[in-house]
């Protein structure tokens, strides 16, 4: 579904993307993983459109994605940022609506959608309350089911559940987990490895601006040479356990 | 979804959270109507009855042309609190169209080109030859009390320079004569105040010893008037005084300009445009209009910085991954901003309006066009802030520097007219987008000009050029610092 091939963009002279391949199949969820600084959140807002200036190519289903220049590309994702970005002094319909309302959703789409949205997140009896006066969980789930108004086949997530209580992180699995078995294709970048063996079919590991590895966790063990490790020893293994971000 | 659609998108979403903060909200309206309140009352009642400013600008025309009535302007040209300017008079051949020339010296106060014109009488050669203080006219613009005070003053001053005693002992007979003083008494005091008038001459000749402007004494040195002629002239003069005209508009004990009609025969004639209320004093419409020009710019970059806080929160990084142009959520915030100061503005109009009857709403059209022209400016400015500050701190601390300047340097707080700026700091003065607000705004309430004046669309076309400016320098900075890239 998305093809990422030789992703590179930099910050002046830091170069924090480098010759990023990997690729996302749909009703899959790779878990982009790596430690702070590795390039994880760069690689998704090229993908997403906040970047542009990035060199390589970028392909869904086969066709040239530029979602920077053409508003249009950036229909055909959904984005969950790490921020609570929803609006706090608007109510959780509000929000979604005014979401379904950028997407172009005509007025009985976007009722329909709402509803359903709102019911997936859990928040059909919360609905005419104010964002602002929601727990952090509820936030959360509404934070994600704002990036879903338009029935994306491709969502992107960026540390969606950080934050959150343990119940509230079991709900959010739990929409991710349906969205999956409905064939959507889940880009999900992490550092809870649990998460990431929970959830992800395949994950790509990036250090320093490249993705240095690429696979089921098993996959992952196995061309680490070291077939029975967890996912954490694998991943601290690839990337080295000196602190990153100093 | 086209930009225009996904702008208006945006900018109700703005103005629904903007509504829910009821704080915010009330404050918004609140501060500036609070500001108005206490500028227009001390510029009003505290201001308004005091002097002690700088120069104030008179304008004179002398119908005399002779040599007594040169050296009077010199006199009020040295004169510290004054800014003279002689105005050109029309001419039919060698001789000056009194006439036209009262019309135009009319004309130029009813367009707000002068506020106060003292003619010097076309006899006034002849006037001080027949020992008599020549009878001036004022002009005047009604409601300029600090101005009157200032030029009462120095009209007073300049006459006791240039005629000498003989402007006291005319002026003690002329008040005596006021209270009903029958005329033997007088001149029996003017034979007393001879004498003073000899001595206060030399006294202001010495004084005058050093300066550029001689005092007037080169043909009344010798006919200062002795016992007899003095006696001669009492028994003449005080018929004489009470054939003035006194055509004053105002109860001389009330007016301002009291003294000054007391001791001086000058006749003052107030003209106003027909349509502006009696009670409104320049300093209430030039508070109502500052104080609104200089509010509303807080009110705006306050809403600009929107875009900053939706920056800081996350929310705006959602905005630009949706399927809309990044032109849209800037359009989308100055729509937004555009909405709020065109509401603020109403509100603090029909509030300055109702507190202090300045006359808003005679010309609603006119008060539409500067309104809007101005919100647009302002709804620039703060888009441009927005997109050149980091931070909604660093926003609000560069809108608070830039808009307490804008506002002293265009006159929001004080009359510009009524300090006496260097060149340079002049020319700042006229360059900035405030003063040319408050130019508009000041010819639609004080002068009573409509939209398609001369002065009121340069004040217009200034206002747009700042607001294309601007925005143009908003999308330049917001592409940059925002769409990263």
């Amino acid at each position: 579904m998305l093809e990422v091939t030789d992703l590179a963009y930099s910050y002046g002279t830091r170069n924090a993307v480098q010759k990023a391949n990997f690729s996302v199949h749909q009703g899959e969820c790779l878990g982009l993983l790596g430690p702070n600084g590795a390039g994880k959140t760069t690689t998704i807002s090229c993908i997403v459109g906040l970047l542009s200036e990035w060199e390589g190519n970028l392909s869904m289903n086969g066709a040239e994605f530029r979602p920077a220049k053409r508003p249009s590309d950036r229909g055909k994702l959904g984005f969950v940022p790490q921020e609570l970005a929803v609006y706090m002094n608007l109510t959780a319909e509000e929000n979604l609506n005014l979401f379904a309302k950028l997407h172009g959703l005509g007025r009985q789409q976007r009722q329909e959608a709402v509803n359903e949205k709102l019911e997936l997140a859990g928040l059909a009896d919360r609905r005419g309350d104010l964002a602002g006066t929601f727990s952090g969980g509820m936030k959360r789930r509404l934070n994600l089911v704002a990036g879903l108004m338009h029935s994306p086949d491709l969502v992107l997530l960026d540390e969606p559940t950080v934050g959150v209580d343990p119940q509230s992180r079991n709900h959010l699995f739990e929409m991710l987990l349906q969205l999956k078995s409905e064939g959507v294709a889940l880009l999900y970048t992490t550092h809870y490895m649990e998460e990431a063996q929970r959830l992800c079919d395949r994950i790509a590991i990036m250090n320093e601006g490249s993705v240095v590895a690429t696979g089921t966790p098993s996959e992952l063990a196995v061309d680490a040479g070291e077939p029975d490790a967890d996912l954490e020893q694998v991943f601290l293994k690839l990337t080295g356990r000196s602190l990153k971000d100093i | 979804m086209n930009t225009i659609s996904a702008a208006w998108v945006l900018a109700q979403k703005d103005l629904r959270s903007f509504l829910r903060d009821k704080t915010a909200l009330v404050l918004s309206i609140l501060v500036p109507i609070a500001l108005v309140s206490v500028f227009g009352w001390i510029m009003a009642y505290a201001f308004g009855g005091s002097g002690g400013m700088p120069k104030v600008t008179l304008h004179v025309a002398d119908f005399s042309q002779s040599k007594q009535s040169q050296q009077f302007v010199d006199s009020l040209k040295n004169d510290a609190s004054l800014k003279v300017r002689l105005v050109k008079l029309l001419k039919d051949g060698d001789s000056v169209n009194q006439d036209a020339v009262q019309s135009q010296l009319e004309k130029l106060i009813r367009d707000g080109d002068a506020n106060h014109v003292l003619i010097l009488p076309s006899d006034m050669e002849q006037q001080i030859a027949e020992d008599r203080i020549p009878q001036f006219n004022l002009l005047r613009d009604p409601g300029r009390a600090m101005e009157e005070q200032v030029i009462q003053i120095a009209l007073i001053q300049t006459s006791a320079q240039v005629f000498g005693g003989f402007f006291f002992t005319d002026a003690m007979q002329r008040m005596l004569t006021k209270q009903g003083m029958d005329t033997q008494t007088i001149g029996l005091i003017r034979t007393w105040m001879t004498d003073i008038g000899s001595t206060m001459d030399t006294f202001y000749e010495n004084s005058n010893s050093g300066s550029d402007v001689p005092a007037n004494h080169d043909d009344q040195g010798e006919d200062q008037p002795d016992i007899r002629e003095s006696e001669t002239k009492s028994e003449n003069e005080p018929d004489q005084v009470a054939e003035q005209p006194t055509t004053n508009s105002h109860d001389a004990g009330e007016s301002m300009l009291g003294l000054m009609e007391e001791l001086m025969p000058i006749e003052t004639k107030d003209i106003s445009p027909p349509n502006r209320g009696k009670q409104v004093t320049y300093q209430q419409a030039q508070s109502v209009a500052g104080m609104t020009v200089m509010m509303l710019l807080f009110a705006l970059t306050s809403c600009g910085s929107v875009l900053l806080t939706e920056r800081e929160e996350g929310t705006l990084k959602r905005l630009f991954s949706q399927p809309i142009s990044w032109n849209a959520i800037l359009l989308g915030k100055f729509l937004f901003v555009l909405i709020i100061g065109l509401g603020q503005m109403a509100i603090l109009f029909t509030y300055g309006e109702w507190m202090f009857r300045v006359g808003l709403f005679r010309d609603p059209i006119t008060l539409i066009v500067l309104s809007l022209s101005w919100v647009v400016a302002g709804a620039a400015f703060g888009m441009f802030l927005a997109a050149i500050s980091r931070s909604s701190k660093q926003a609000e601390s560069l809108a608070s520097l830039l808009i307490l300047m804008m506002a002293a340097l265009g006159g929001c707080w004080f009359p510009l007219q009524m300090m006496n700026l260097p060149t340079l700091l002049d020319t700042v003065c006229r360059s900035t987008m405030t003063y040319w607000a408050m130019t508009g705004f000041q010819n639609m309430l004080w002068n009573q000009l409509s939209w398609h004046d001369t002065k009121i669309l340069q004040a217009l076309g200034w206002q747009w050029c700042w607001a294309a400016v601007l925005t143009l320098g908003a999308i330049v900075f917001f592409r940059r610092n925002y769409c990263r890239g």
